[in-house]
């Protein structure tokens, strides 16, 4: 994200939080349309499916309006949405690795459409996307993270250390081990698909 | 120069474009002369090369869906918000719930210890009087008397018994009116004339103490207090003065309906 779209994002946040705080409703709602995508964004790239991070959206925004009245200026709104979001989804992941019911994707596919998912990956093997799904989701969390939000969210080093709360220098040995994890997990696909992609 | 497993950890950093210009300087250096360090970032770079870093974006129901939730949620909370107790009203109810379950629990055990039904009003029999005895000689009342109205003749004081020295030692002689009650209570010690004091006893009564010194005491013999005698021996011979004889109240049962 540029740097003047983000100050001026952060100029709209703070002036929707004072608004809010003063009592009017219809700020939250202008907070909630601003950052919807970025959440949705971030809860799919965790869990990798459309319902579970609908609600894992819906449950942060549900969380930042519990957090409003102890919530400080506007400046770090998208890395607490970050960070908030983050930890939800690897909560949630850790719950359904241990209710151990996953669907498989072909059952995830009937129920839902893959047509609703991106193009980019719908026009992927069933087998490479799963693959890389269970690959990402096998990562250690912190290492999770930061594949997630420096892949994804096109974060830098040093925004992704704000919302993980480490250091620059721990950033990039998670975002390493990570590539790694992910380099042997899909040691079977890098030379087939990388020629198909 | 770092060694591999130091610049495998700058891997991350590179592919992305993270690394400082020193640390982009000091992997570039090392994979030139490192060939297994080549192939491993190049395989690197194609597996995140081969995860696509598009993701699905929202609909327009699906942003309507997660406002609506998200407001319908809130709103439920509103309104379960100001239900939620403070400290001082959870007290004040438990109080009110210990008020509540004392006054049920008073409420019930009175009801136990009452019959449900009406209240029953027993009337007492009237005493019944049994006049045993002769009144004493000295209370002037007849056996006419006795029988003509309920009142109940209270025995008599006992009597004074004169003796020689006077009434000083009436204290000391046994009442005459009580030989009935003889087998109640246990032998006194006997009186010893001489010592004037009774026989086994530690400390018998003081002396009596005359007005002259060279008085010589008067005899302190009683005298002879009539024998006991049995109900049955008595016959017509009056006990002086037996009061009256009461019989306890007859109860009837209460017959308690149901």
């Amino acid at each position: 994200m540029p740097e003047d779209g983000e100050s001026l994002q952060t100029v709209e946040d703070e002036m929707l939080i004072a608004r809010f705080k003063a009592g009017e409703q219809e700020a939250f709602d202008r907070l909630m349309a601003a950052h919807m995508d970025q959440v949705f964004g971030l809860a799919w790239s965790v869990l990798h499916d459309r319902e579970d991070a609908l609600d894992a959206t819906q449950e942060v925004f549900i969380k930042l309006h519990a957090a409003f009245p102890r919530f400080g200026s506007a400046s770090n709104l998208s890395g607490w949405l970050y960070r908030v979001c983050l930890n939800h989804c690897i909560d949630v992941k850790r719950r359904a690795r241990n209710a151990g019911c996953e669907l498989t994707e072909e059952e995830w596919d009937r129920l839902r459409g893959s047509d609703r998912d991106d193009p980019g990956w719908s026009a992927m093997n069933k087998e490479l996307r799963q693959a890389i799904r269970q690959a990402v989701d096998q990562l250690p969390p912190r290492q999770r993270a930061a594949f997630v939000l420096r892949h994804y969210e096109f974060m830098s080093l040093q925004e992704t250390a704000e919302v993980m709360g480490c250091t620059v220098g721990a950033v990039k040995a998670h975002l390493s081990r990570a590539t790694a994890h992910l380099r042997s997990r899909l040691a079977g696909y890098v030379g087939v698909a990388v020629g198909e992609v | 120069m770092g060694g591999c497993r130091q610049i495998a950890g700058l891997f991350g950093g590179y592919i992305y474009g993270d690394l400082t210009p020193d640390e982009m300087r000091e992997v570039r250096l090392h994979l030139d002369e490192c060939p297994g360090c080549r192939t491993e970032l190049e395989a690197q770079t194609r597996t995140v090369e081969l995860i696509p870093r598009d993701r699905p974006s929202l609909s327009d129901e699906e942003r309507q869906q997660v406002m609506w939730t998200v407001k319908g949620a809130l709103r439920s909370l509103r309104l379960v918000a100001p239900f939620r107790f403070s400290p001082g009203v959870a007290q004040g109810f438990a109080v009110a719930a210990l008020l509540i379950a004392a006054f049920a629990a008073g409420t019930m055990l009175g009801m136990r210890g009452k019959p449900a039904a009406q209240t029953v009003v027993v009337k007492p029999e009237p005493v019944d009087i049994e006049h045993r005895a002769l009144p004493p000689p000295n209370s002037g009342a007849t056996t006419a008397d006795r029988s003509a109205g309920p009142a109940i003749t209270v025995p008599s004081a006992p009597r004074h018994v004169t003796t020689a020295a006077g009434p000083r030692r009436r204290d000391r002689i046994a009442p005459v009116w009580r030989g009935h009650l003889g087998p109640r209570r246990a032998p006194g010690p006997k009186l010893s004339p001489a010592a004037g004091t009774p026989e086994g006893t530690e400390r018998g009564p003081e002396p009596l103490k005359t007005d002259s010194p060279g008085e010589a005491l008067p005899n302190l013999q009683t005298p002879a207090a009539p024998p006991l005698e049995r109900p049955s021996e008595r016959g017509d011979r009056a006990a002086p003065d037996r009061g009256p004889i009461l019989t306890p109240p007859k109860t009837q049962p209460v017959k308690i309906p149901g």
